[in-house]
């Protein structure tokens, strides 16, 4: 028995001791939404990418300057006619298991994306690349598809069409290396457990609790090649969807970082200097259905756009430091030169402020004088709280500065996108979050055959500006078509922008170094604890 | 009857409400616009091609309905749309336990509060504590539990800080969201209590009871009590089924990783197989404790006669 009691009192001295000395450094980051998938290839939402982009790491990464930098690849080169690049891997690359991480695996990753028997949402991203299209259509073999790893260090890629954006693309999350000896034993189910999930981040899984008030959680990953600059040893990403309990748990020192900020909330937390602008690229506009009377007349939709004071609703109204939106495309997006932005190089295409006049006589010269014989329209938004005093704002403004009356009507999420792919409205609610900072990204949901047009909006220059852009390597040529593009765009209003969006963050003191890119990706490699 | 042969007897119309149930909800939420795959950035076609065909969605209904029946003969409630590779049986099983947990906690508070509430109510009819009482239950039956919820985190975690939200420890986490869960029933079980104490203390066993000689309190505690639990047991049975499944706004508002969430969310996300798993789940339940809850009400009360 004395023995018995020897033992434990040393266990427990020995754990004691073992608890004092490694301090665990960890970060609780509020989520906000339990991820659908983590599968690199699958996932398709911005929740799930940051988990990713924390524990997967691509050829390139998106850099604290936001541009791309070179990750698992030190370097690349590209041939003349920028329809093969070679990238070259770091050595020493390993998976969070140990294994060797090779070129072959990334291959393996970017062919998932493409595969067809995968049904991966992003799939058509990976098209550029030479017979992917074939293969996903099943007119080609996978060895057919432009992907090659020659050596253990050395990967081919050669497309079917020029890349503007190639060095963005091999950052993203779905253009990540892949370990096929695990998933094919578990295809549908291996990133859902930590046993199955072998990644090659700074990170890498050690939970994951479903539903509301869970959790994924993240440890450092020893086998990263750069894991001796990773500073901190775990990341919480809890899933506390309701803001107010987020901002609560933030004040009680449970949570670190969060964007989640409740939008009532938001003003007064940024006037204290709680909470801290960040750059977003979304833009907050409204759509009209152009292949509907009264909105197939031009004339109509800039009078709507006229009639609406952007100004006053960023500065009295929608308040969190919003911008109104003088253009489709919003700040910080690149332009032609390293020294301005798209926004600025592309000037005012529309007016902050209302201009009634002008909106009354264009509304006269379309035949509703003073709104006289306007067919009586609904604008149409999906029905969270959040969204309701936009609609009631712009509803008041056409009343008032057109005579015009607006029904609104909700709808709940889904009903509403599907009511908007079926063009069933007349105008209606939306926001755009760009994937990458790149102006194309916007304009091309308002060519003829996107998918996302719902405006039902056609114009073949303005498509053939697009395609053009799409191919162009020169940098500046390709800008040139993009802003010739959204002239194109803001003459013909399909949409009518209305504000760009201003995200907000809330990081408790005793963080830093936390990086959250403007297309919402966070970074936690670089975080670390200040000691206090 | 036989206990045995009513059992059996409840348990064959069990079935069938059941399966009514999922008749219903199986082509009521097919009927809803939008699908699984419906995303503000459009999923291309021949994507949502592909994946209607990985899980059957192109087939036609009553296959797909078939099939689904036959599923569920053998427990298995289908892969979820909205959570990659999990099953709606392993989401359950994930977070029923905490549901219950919370739940059941409620249950206690409510009957704890609740019964002698009633009663004291009852025996000090009009006086200050019945007025008192009176306030209470009105309160609780209708002020919603979104307000109460969102007013407990304000008081007690953002200006007290005496509990964290937002983050599931186990027990200790499970304390206010169980209290205001509690509130509702705690309140309807004392007006239950206190009108049917009243109707009882009135009868003429109870005036016997007195005549007897028996005192004040073996007379209400052990007479008239018992009688005036009968209701509160009847209504024991769906609450204990709702309860114990939980609630999407507490949840939510306190960051609970229970199963009362999904069935919000399930209809939002599309999730079919996740919208009939949690439907199915919850009748089941409510089925089972309105049956124990008539075999229970038959052996408290001879008059009740099972059937």
């Amino acid at each position: 028995m004395k023995k018995f009691f020897l033992i434990l009192i040393i266990i427990l001295i020995s754990v004691s001791v073992s608890n004092a000395d490694e301090e665990v450094k960890e970060i609780v980051y509020n989520l906000g939404i339990d991820p659908q998938t983590i599968d690199p290839a699958l996932n398709h939402a911005l929740d799930g990418a940051i988990v990713d982009a924390n524990i997967f790491e691509g050829l390139l990464q998106i850099g604290r300057n936001n541009n791309p930098e070179p990750a698992c690849a030190v370097s690349w080169d590209v041939s003349g006619d920028n329809l093969k690049w070679t990238f070259h891997l770091r050595d020493n690359l390993k998976w969070s298991d140990g294994e060797k991480l090779t070129a072959s695996h990334f291959r393996d990753g970017i062919l998932r994306l493409v595969d067809p028997q995968i049904g991966a949402s992003y799939a058509d991203m990976g098209f550029f690349i030479k017979n992917a299209e074939a293969f996903y259509n099943g007119r080609a073999e996978r060895d057919e598809v432009g992907i090659y790893a020659p050596d253990d260090k050395t990967l081919i890629i050669e497309l079917e069409q020029v890349n503007p954006l190639m060095l963005y693309h091999m950052a993203f999350q779905c253009f990540m290396p892949a370990r096929l000896d695990v998933i094919d034993a578990n295809p549908r189910a291996w990133a859902t457990k930590p046993e199955t999930l072998i990644s090659n981040g700074a990170f890498k899984l050690e939970s994951w609790k479903h539903g509301s008030g869970g959790e994924i959680v993240i440890v450092k990953n020893k086998n990263y090649w750069d894991s001796e600059n990773v500073k901190i040893d775990r990341v919480r990403l809890v899933f506390i969807g309701d803001g107010n309990t987020a901002l609560a748990a933030f004040r009680a020192g449970r949570i670190d970082y969060m964007t989640s900020i409740p939008s009532l909330m938001k003003p007064m937390l940024l006037k204290r200097g709680e909470a801290v602008k960040i750059p977003s690229f979304t833009i907050v506009f409204s759509e009209f259905n152009v292949s509907r009377k009264p909105f197939d007349d031009p004339r109509v939709r800039r009078a709507f756009s006229l009639a609406i004071d952007r100004k006053i609703i960023t500065d009295k109204i929608i308040l969190g430091g919003h911008t109104p939106a003088t253009g489709a495309i919003c700040p910080l997006i690149p332009g032609k030169y390293e020294s301005e932005d798209f926004r600025t190089e592309g000037g005012i295409l529309i007016p902050e402020n209302a201009d009634i006049q002008e909106a009354k006589r264009l509304l006269a010269e379309a035949g509703y004088p003073d709104g006289k014989g306007f067919p009586e329209i609904t604008y149409k938004y999906s029905s969270s709280s959040s969204n309701k005093t936009l609609p009631e704002v712009l509803q008041g403004m056409w009343k008032t500065a057109l005579g015009i009356k607006v029904n609104l009507a909700n709808e709940e999420w889904k009903v509403f996108l599907n009511t908007k792919k079926n063009g069933d409205f007349e105008i209606a609610g939306s926001a755009w979050v760009m994937d990458f900072p790149d102006a194309a990204g916007l304009l091309e949901i308002f060519t003829t055959n996107s998918q996302n047009n719902d405006s039902r909006y056609s114009n073949p220059e303005f498509d053939s500006l697009i395609k053009r852009a799409a191919v162009e390597p020169n940098h500046v040529k390709r800008m040139n078509y993009l802003h010739d593009a959204e002239k194109i765009l803001m003459n013909d209003l399909p949409l009518i922008p209305l504000y760009f969006f201003s995200s907000a963050k809330m990081q408790s003191t005793r963080v830093k170094g936390i990086f959250e890119t403007p297309t919402g990706i966070v970074y936690f490699k670089w975080a670390d604890i200040i000691e206090q | 009857m036989k206990i045995k042969t009513y059992i059996l007897k409840r348990t064959v119309s069990s079935i069938i409400t059941l399966f009514i149930v999922i008749t219903i909800t199986f082509f009521m939420m097919r009927a809803i616009p939008g699908g699984p795959f419906t995303d503000a950035k459009a999923i291309p076609n021949f994507v949502i091609e592909k994946m209607n065909e990985r899980y059957g969605l192109n087939d036609p209904l009553y296959i797909q309905y078939g099939r689904y029946l036959l599923n569920i003969l053998c427990f298995d409630l289908g892969p979820s749309y909205r959570y990659e590779g999990m099953t709606v049986n392993e989401l359950i099983a994930d977070s029923f336990p905490v549901s219950f947990i919370v739940g059941g906690l409620a249950l206690l508070i409510s009957l704890v509060i609740g019964i002698p509430l009633g009663v004291i109510s009852a025996l000090r009819r009009g006086k200050w504590q019945d007025k008192t009482s009176m306030i209470f239950a009105t309160l609780g039956v209708t002020v919603p539990s979104f307000v109460l919820a969102s007013a407990f985190v304000y008081i007690f975690a953002w200006h007290l800080g005496w509990v964290t939200v937002g983050f599931w420890d186990g027990i200790s986490t499970a304390i206010l969201p169980a209290v205001t869960l509690a509130l509702y029933p705690a309140a309807f079980i004392s007006r239950l209590v206190r009108s049917e104490m009243l109707e009882v203390l009135g009868q003429d066993y109870i005036r016997t009871a007195y005549a007897k000689g028996l005192g004040r309190s073996s007379v209400i505690y052990i007479h008239a009590l018992k009688n005036a639990l009968i209701p509160v047991i009847t209504y024991l049975g769906p609450l204990t089924a709702g309860i114990l499944t939980g609630s999407f706004v507490i949840e939510k508002v306190y960051g609970v990783p229970g199963l009362g969430t999904f069935f919000v969310t399930s209809i939002n996300n599309r999730d079919y197989t996740m919208i009939m798993g949690v439907t199915v789940f919850y009748s089941a339940i409510l089925v089972s404790f309105n049956m124990i809850t008539d075999i229970c009400l038959s052996f408290i009360d001879p008059r009740i006669k099972l059937r």
